[in-house]
């Protein structure tokens, strides 16, 4: 009960101090955006397909994959949106609160730390988790509208997406509770910057041959397997033939996820929240 | 109203069974720094105590490891008959920090209901206690206000509340005066002594001698993380008799005429500040000066303020 009390104001903050509001205002204006860019690069599209008398077969189908393409780009900046919610989100959620003693007046109550935590955990983690989802599914239905396209995966899709998501309000709840807010937020930068620079050496070592850059690339997502996550999801997001004539990319993953990592990713997430309950639960405040 | 030699009221004695806060060479170290080194503490059962002590004294980090914020790195102690950093203890502490923050978006009501919540008293029974919190605060018909509204002293009054819902038997307050105007200064000392009254002990941390002297049964003086002083308020002549003595054709060496009954503190031409060695040492300190050729014009008994006796044993200013 108590850990939904605090989940509850965790979330009642995030909405009356206008974050959601800021969010979905912002998210508008990408949405936007992204609907206008993808307007006109569908209508050259078009254009030049009609232009050469070509809009069947193979000319008709590399204009759908160009689409898809489009889709699977704005999928991305979600990701990343998404992902960078998930640290700002958390960041202050512990050591905002301590800064303001706030959370000493929490804590002198019949209280258990790791109440705290978990109530925090859920509230920063379903405000990002929600966002997430919610801005996929408006850029998805965006893309069906303008580009006529529908992504093949979206469940698995999102779904992947968000445990990259939950993966970093973890981490960020974790570095929230063992340091001070704008280092937590720092640090979650750095780590989200490494996980993506290993998803650019594995895409490289894959692409010129270097095995020591691929194996080090692909590695890096057991230390930070965020932008894993994100290539697992991705490559449910795209069509086979989008995945065969796209080969290796920093971006998206045209190789299916083992099972193995995806085990090791849900495992990841659980101890990352429980490391910050722990961290939380030996700290002098 | 009346105290034992102690400095315990009469009410706390009627009361009190267990002590609610009972410490012994409790220590707190950061690296090799003691910021508390083997503080003793003792506080009864619905009595209003000072704790005082200059800065970087130690009282921050005490109050600390008494609610479980801070864990002691060797002694320990006892908090409502609980050890300390039991949070089953809490149920029944009331805690208001300074310098809280308090966040805008909250109305009054919702901030109470909240920590009502966290105590884990039922919804009907919280909101009952918050109502009546406001009330007694001076914030009736501000309850559905945001927060953001408040000025800082109706923040602390609420920060009040919240220390007072569960009832508790222990409230920890830290300047709970320092943003109020003479007026909202004697509605919280009046709360204190209603609150000794209901038999709630008060632990004050404050740098505002006149407000503790005013409100507190005893102190406690802490410097250095060690506890100086543990005892009334006001420290009773008996323990430390001084007598105030002007006269004129003094002896060259008072000192050597007073030697066994009273040492010379301080001397400016014929006024003299003597602590006498014994309370009743008065006539053979008049006797000797007058012996020894002396015209005494005055000797008074010199009532020791609690601002001197925190300089004394602190030597800094409060």
């Amino acid at each position: 009960m108590t850990v939904l009390t605090i989940a509850g104001a965790t979330l009642r903050e995030a909405w009356n101090r206008k974050l959601v509001l800021a969010l979905a205002l912002l998210s508008l204006v990408f949405l936007a955006l992204y609907g206008y860019g993808a307007h006109l690069l569908n209508a050259r599209l078009v254009e030049r397909a009609n232009h050469v008398g070509a809009t069947g077969g193979a000319r008709g189908a590399s204009v759908v994959l160009a689409r898809h393409q489009m889709e699977l780009f704005g999928m991305y900046v979600v990701d990343f949106l998404a992902s960078f919610m998930a640290i700002f989100a958390g960041v202050g959620a512990i050591a905002g609160d301590l800064e303001d003693h706030s959370l000493q007046l929490v804590l002198a109550k019949p209280v258990r730390r790791w109440q705290v935590v978990a109530g925090k955990a859920v509230g920063s983690g379903v405000v990002s988790v929600v966002y997430a989802t919610a801005l996929a599914l408006a850029l998805l239905g965006l893309s069906r509208l303008v580009l006529e396209v529908t992504a093949p995966g979206i469940v698995p899709g999102i779904l992947l997406m968000d445990l990259g998501v939950l993966t970093l309000s973890g981490l960020t709840l974790l570095a929230s509770t063992i340091t001070h807010t704008l280092t937590a937020g720092v640090a979650m930068v750095m780590v989200y910057a490494v996980a993506w620079t290993g998803g650019v050496m594995q895409a490289l070592g894959n692409l010129v041959n270097i095995d020591v850059l691929a194996t080090l690339g692909r590695d890096t997502r057991f230390l930070v397997p965020t932008d894993a996550l994100w290539k697992a999801g991705s490559y449910y997001l795209q069509p086979a033939a989008m995945r065969i004539q796209q080969g290796p990319n920093p971006l998206f993953g045209v190789a299916a996820p083992d099972g193995g990592f995806l085990i090791f990713a849900g495992v990841y997430v659980v101890a990352a929240f429980v490391a910050a309950g722990l961290a939380f639960q030996r700290r002098d405040l | 109203m009346s105290r034992d030699a102690t400095g315990t009221t009469a009410a706390a004695r009627a009361r009190s069974g267990a002590p609610v806060i009972e410490v012994g060479g409790l220590v707190k170290r950061y690296g090799a720094r003691a910021a508390v080194d083997g503080l003793e503490l003792r506080v009864e059962a619905g009595e209003v105590f000072g704790f005082l002590g200059p800065n970087g004294a130690g009282k921050t980090t005490t109050v600390r490891m008494l609610l479980g914020l801070a864990r002691a790195s060797a002694g320990g102690g006892r908090v409502l008959g609980r050890p300390l950093g039991d949070p089953e203890a809490r149920r029944e502490v009331g805690y208001l920090p300074e310098n809280v923050h308090f966040p805008g978006w909250f109305t009054g009501l919702g901030f109470l209901r909240y920590h009502g919540a966290l105590y884990g008293l039922p919804r009907k029974l919280v909101a009952r206690r918050a109502s009546d919190a406001l009330e007694r605060l001076g914030l009736a018909g501000r309850g559905d206000d945001r927060l953001r509204t408040y000025s800082h002293g109706m923040l602390q009054r609420l920060g009040l509340a919240q220390a007072l819902l569960a009832r508790p038997r222990l409230i920890f307050l830290d300047e709970p005066t320092s943003a109020l105007d003479p007026r909202g200064r004697r509605e919280v000392r009046q709360l204190l002594d209603e609150l000794r009254a209901e038999g709630t002990a008060v632990f004050l941390n404050s740098h505002l001698l006149s407000e503790v002297e005013r409100t507190c049964d005893r102190v406690g003086i802490v410097a250095d993380g060690k506890t100086r002083y543990l005892g009334p308020t006001h420290p009773r002549e008996a323990d430390h008799p001084r007598l105030s003595v002007r006269l004129s054709d003094a002896p060259a060496d008072v000192a050597a005429v007073l030697d066994g009954v009273a040492r010379v503190a301080s001397r400016q031409g014929g006024d003299l500040m003597l602590t006498l060695s014994a309370p009743g040492a008065a006539p053979e300190v008049a006797r000797r000066l007058l012996d020894a050729g002396a015209r005494l014009h005055a000797l008074t008994p010199v009532r020791r303020e609690l601002e001197d006796l925190f300089l004394e044993l602190t030597g800094a200013p409060a």
